[in-house]
């Protein structure tokens, strides 16, 4: 079964429909002032209503890290940076607004750098075991990464006879491998801070 | 000295907290700005001595969440173009995800249920929702991408987010599956 297509505004109003309404258009910023605060007196009143918010929270966390694992978006679909790096450098969205060059486009790229040699890096961290650089600075971002790195070699250890089941299928667990964005984000904005990397 | 199990322990609720954090800030990169900015207040607890344990993790750093989600919101209220959240609505986000207890058993269920149900969605409710949460485009940006105007995008996710809320629901009440 397919779901209802939401895009053509047919969709029927699921039982609750004012309180999703509310919830939702929140969430995408939508609501005014005085739709908050109706929003808010439909909350206070029951307890339904926040237990219906809280499902909505989840949701919005599960996307967020199913979004965060590439999980949502069929391989190849437009969006991908794979294949929009082939037609247009920076992505469709850089060719619709060319301004995003110089901005998201950049940070997003510089994202990318980031995480990708983040992950190269803990990729050499599970297979050797021993870390090859030790962090070079004393920032606080260093240390989330190293610890981050550490943790997630502990993860590989404890979690070893359960490696095979989740190679097997593509688990959203197993695939939270990669560093969180925001640590990547961190990472990528502290390099593009940075003059002159300290390596020599 | 160090307490490597509160890093652990953040990682694990990331995708908790940043929900909440959207609820509270209604933006994505602002909100995983938040949450990197609450890793290093814990990561600075974590490695300071004399620490006190942490016995309740999730109100714990709840609490820090929050106070930086509210900082965050004072500094972006002098722009002009602002919408803040109403207090009271922050007040009543905050009891709702105070009073969920779901369990990291159901939430898991719910992410595999949000996986079935996300594959299910029309192509281009599926290309909007990645390019929301995978590539952090606006609404003007998937609107141009989609050939749509930004309200009716902002219009379309919400009613997307809506039936992948009632699909994920149903699957949960009918572990089997949604039919066929």
């Amino acid at each position: 079964m397919n779901l209802t297509d939401p895009t053509n505004g047919n969709s029927a109003e699921p039982p609750n429909g004012e309180l999703d309404n509310l919830i939702t258009r929140h969430l995408d910023g939508g609501l005014d002032a005085a739709e908050q605060r109706h929003l808010a007196e439909r909350l206070a009143a029951s307890p339904a209503a926040r237990r219906t918010l809280a499902a909505y929270l989840r949701l919005e966390g599960a996307t967020i890290r199913l979004a965060s694992a590439g999980q949502i978006a069929k391989p190849g679909m437009q969006h991908d940076p794979a294949t929009a790096a082939e037609a247009v450098p920076g992505g469709p969205l850089v060719a619709a607004r060319p301004e995003l060059r110089r901005s998201r486009s950049m940070r997003r790229a510089a994202m990318a750098v980031a995480g990708g040699l983040l992950a190269a890096a803990v990729v050499g961290l599970l297979v050797t075991g021993l870390p090859r650089n030790e962090p070079r600075r004393e920032g606080e971002l260093d240390l989330l990464a190293s610890r981050w790195m550490e943790l997630q070699r502990e993860q590989s250890g404890t979690d070893a006879e359960t490696a095979d089941a989740a190679a097997d299928g593509d688990d959203p667990a197993s695939a939270a491998a990669p560093p969180p964005r925001w640590l990547v984000a961190a990472l990528a904005d502290e390099a593009s801070n940075t003059a002159s990397p300290d390596e020599s | 000295m160090s307490d490597p199990r509160l890093i652990r322990d953040l990682l694990r609720h990331q995708s908790d907290f940043m929900a909440y954090l959207m609820a509270m800030v209604r933006d994505l990169d602002a909100a995983e700005e938040i949450f990197q900015n609450v890793a290093v207040v814990v990561m600075q607890y974590a490695d300071g001595s004399g620490a006190e344990p942490v016995r309740d993790f999730r109100a714990w750093a709840k609490e820090i969440v929050r106070r930086q989600a509210l900082h965050y919101l004072r500094a972006k209220g002098r722009a002009a173009r602002f919408v803040p959240t109403e207090p009271e609505l922050l007040e009543q986000i905050d009891r709702a995800f105070d009073e969920d207890n779901t369990d990291s058993v159901e939430r898991q269920r719910e992410l595999e249920a949000l996986k079935d149900c996300a594959s299910r969605l029309p192509e281009t409710s599926r290309r909007m929702v990645a390019m929301r949460y995978e590539v952090r485009a606006s609404f003007d940006d998937i609107a141009s991408a989609v050939g749509r105007t930004a309200e009716a995008v902002q219009r379309s996710l919400s009613r997307t987010r809506r039936l992948l809320h009632d699909c994920v629901q149903s699957k949960m009440a009918h572990p089997r599956g949604i039919s066929r």
